[in-house]
């Protein structure tokens, strides 16, 4: 399968501490590329960095065959790039809605709000990820964690884009709900989506990735397909930064 | 967490912006009812014509910096910059420019020095209080500079060129009934900047980035661009403000200003725009802004004088604020 996603020597310091020194990093259309290690190793400055929410020190972005020495936000959307972040990236007075849609809301006449159309579209993808919230017109402050980040995955599953990223998607979710969405997450797949996956939970890491990228320090210490290894085996490697 | 657990916290009550806004309105009749029981004559038709005159222009200003407040911003330079444009527009006019233009390029220096402090706080990232206040003093120099520090006058009634000035801007006289021409204006404003702050996508950016402005870039917004808007509409609704003072006090002196960019704050801050951005309304700045303008008018009545108002109002704002900041901790 093409690459889509291929970053090359990234590096990136934020003052005298090295979160990226020099990683690299690729992901294959139509695949799941899950990207592991301990907390701190800089699976989410990469991925900040994809997204265009920070800027390398160093390296190369090549997306679609395009080279960049760095992204900003716009650009990756423009290039099809979907983040849902760790930290969820919701404003906190706006409803339901209004956050699924933040930053492609739709319009009327290319100038008014359709609010109407944003509540009933919001309702209906809240619906399809059987996420339970009851009146999209509260705005998010006022939701549990758990349904705040299904507002932010509903947000990012609601367009399909060539390349998507879940930073912990499922961590404040219930069983049920985790179940749904990694269903939808297997779906992109089938799309021909190229999925990358940041997750702790080792068994949704084999049971949805075809690959597995594995960080310590800033570096990429491996990257295997799953079928070649274990939970146990991963475990093992992550704990150990990589020696084994 | 059990999915139950994620699914019962719902249909929580709305925001509580509309609270203060309703405190506000209550206080608002309150006010008016104790002037217009213990005030002199201030029940009458004059006295209101009189309240609507002192709202024009700081009604203007506070519209205007309703928008910037919500993004979390702040413009010291609103009144400084109101005189200085009806200062630059009057010299322009006394140089031989026909009038509607010298009024058109009024406007054009409101809306540039709002795109000026756009600028400087968005793209710059200059902090809004040091950028504005720059701005502030280029203005009192810059209204000096213009004018070579001479008074200048707006047409009167019964001036050559432009006698129409204050029937259209301030009030005209029909028949013995005074029509509050000034007023209509306002409520024009009122009504267009309601539209754009709830329906379309300037309000919308302009809420969501004094909410959670990281969370806007993050969706890939342009959050540079939304935040130098509610700047080019202060600035616009500034110019307007020059032009309704002109009406209202037909005399421009140059290097004043300063002080009324803090009676229009004082407005937009007790209609409960909260400081700390993304909360606020248009018609709580409204309410605000008759708040001022009645005590100023009702203590007057009453033959207090102005500095009363101004230790009222002082303690006005202080309550404002501090159930602003009593909501914020709740949220």
């Amino acid at each position: 399968m093409a690459v889509v996603v291929d970053m090359h020597g990234i590096k990136k310091s934020f003052g005298h501490v090295t979160a990226l020194d020099g990683m690299d990093f690729s992901v294959r259309a139509g695949e799941i590329t899950a990207l592991v290690g301990d907390n701190g190793c800089g699976k989410t400055t990469l991925m900040k960095i994809l997204g265009g929410v920070l800027q390398p020190d160093a390296g190369e972005i090549v997306i679609g065959g395009k080279s960049f020495a760095s992204l900003s936000v716009h650009q990756a959307k423009e290039l099809g790039v979907t983040v849902m972040f760790q930290d969820l990236a919701l404003d906190p007075t706006r409803d339901t809605a209004g956050n699924v849609f933040l930053g492609r809301e739709p319009l009327k006449a290319r100038f008014w709000l359709d609010k109407r159309r944003m509540r009933e579209d919001a309702r209906a993808l809240l619906e399809r990820f059987s996420i339970k919230i009851d009146d999209v017109e509260t705005p998010v402050a006022y939701l549990s964690g758990g349904q705040r980040q299904s507002v932010a995955l509903a947000r990012a599953l609601q367009h399909k884009t060539p390349i998507m990223v879940f930073d912990e998607p499922t961590s404040a979710m219930g069983v049920a709900e985790t179940a749904k969405i990694l269903g939808e997450i297997r779906r992109l797949k089938d799309d021909g989506i190229a999925v990358i996956l940041i997750s702790h939970n080792l068994f949704h890491v084999f049971d949805l990735a075809d690959r597995v990228t594995v960080m310590a320090l800033g570096r990429q210490v491996a990257t295997f397909d799953t079928k070649e290894s274990s939970p146990e085996a991963l475990h093992q490697l992550i704990v150990a930064g990589g020696v084994v | 967490m059990s999915s139950k657990e994620t699914s019962t916290a719902v249909a929580k009550p709305r925001l509580k912006s509309g609270q203060q806004r309703l405190f506000a309105l209550i206080a608002l009749i309150a006010i008016y009812v104790i002037f217009a029981a213990f005030g002199n004559r201030f029940f009458t038709y004059r006295t209101f014509m009189n309240i609507l005159e002192q709202s024009y222009y700081i009604g203007f200003l506070a519209v205007g910096v309703t928008f910037i407040i919500i993004t979390g911003g702040i413009d010291l330079s609103l009144g400084t910059v109101m005189m200085c444009s009806a200062m630059v527009g009057l010299v322009s006019f006394g140089a031989g420019v026909p009038f509607v233009l010298a009024l058109i390029i009024t406007l054009l220096v409101g809306v540039l020095f709002g795109v000026l402090n756009g600028v400087l706080v968005s793209y710059l990232k200059l902090p809004a209080f040091i950028a504005t206040m720059g701005s502030m003093m280029i203005a009192l120099g810059l209204s000096a500079i213009v004018s070579k520090v001479q008074t200048r006058h707006f047409p009167s009634r019964t001036a050559e060129v432009g006698s129409w000035f204050q029937n259209v801007f301030r009030s005209v006289n029909m028949d013995g009934t005074v029509i509050p021409t000034g007023a209509f204006w306002l409520v024009g404003l009122i009504v267009i900047a309601v539209i754009v702050l709830n329906k379309t996508r300037i309000g919308r950016y302009t809420f969501a980035v004094g909410s959670n402005e990281e969370a806007v870039r993050l969706s890939g917004v342009a959050v540079e661009k939304w935040k130098l808007i509610p700047y080019i509409i202060a600035g616009f609704c500034t110019g307007m403000a020059g032009i309704m003072y002109g009406a209202t006090y037909t005399t421009i002196i140059p290097q004043t200003g300063q002080g009324e960019e803090l009676n229009a704050i004082a407005a937009v801050v007790i209609g409960g725009t909260s400081l700390s951005g993304g909360i606020g309304s248009i018609t709580g700045t409204v309410i605000g802004v008759f708040i001022m303008s009645v005590l100023q008018v009702g203590l007057m009545s009453m033959n207090v004088q102005p500095h009363y108002q101004k230790v009222l109002t002082g303690i006005i704002v202080i309550m404002a604020v501090f159930i602003d900041i009593r909501q914020h901790k709740k949220r």
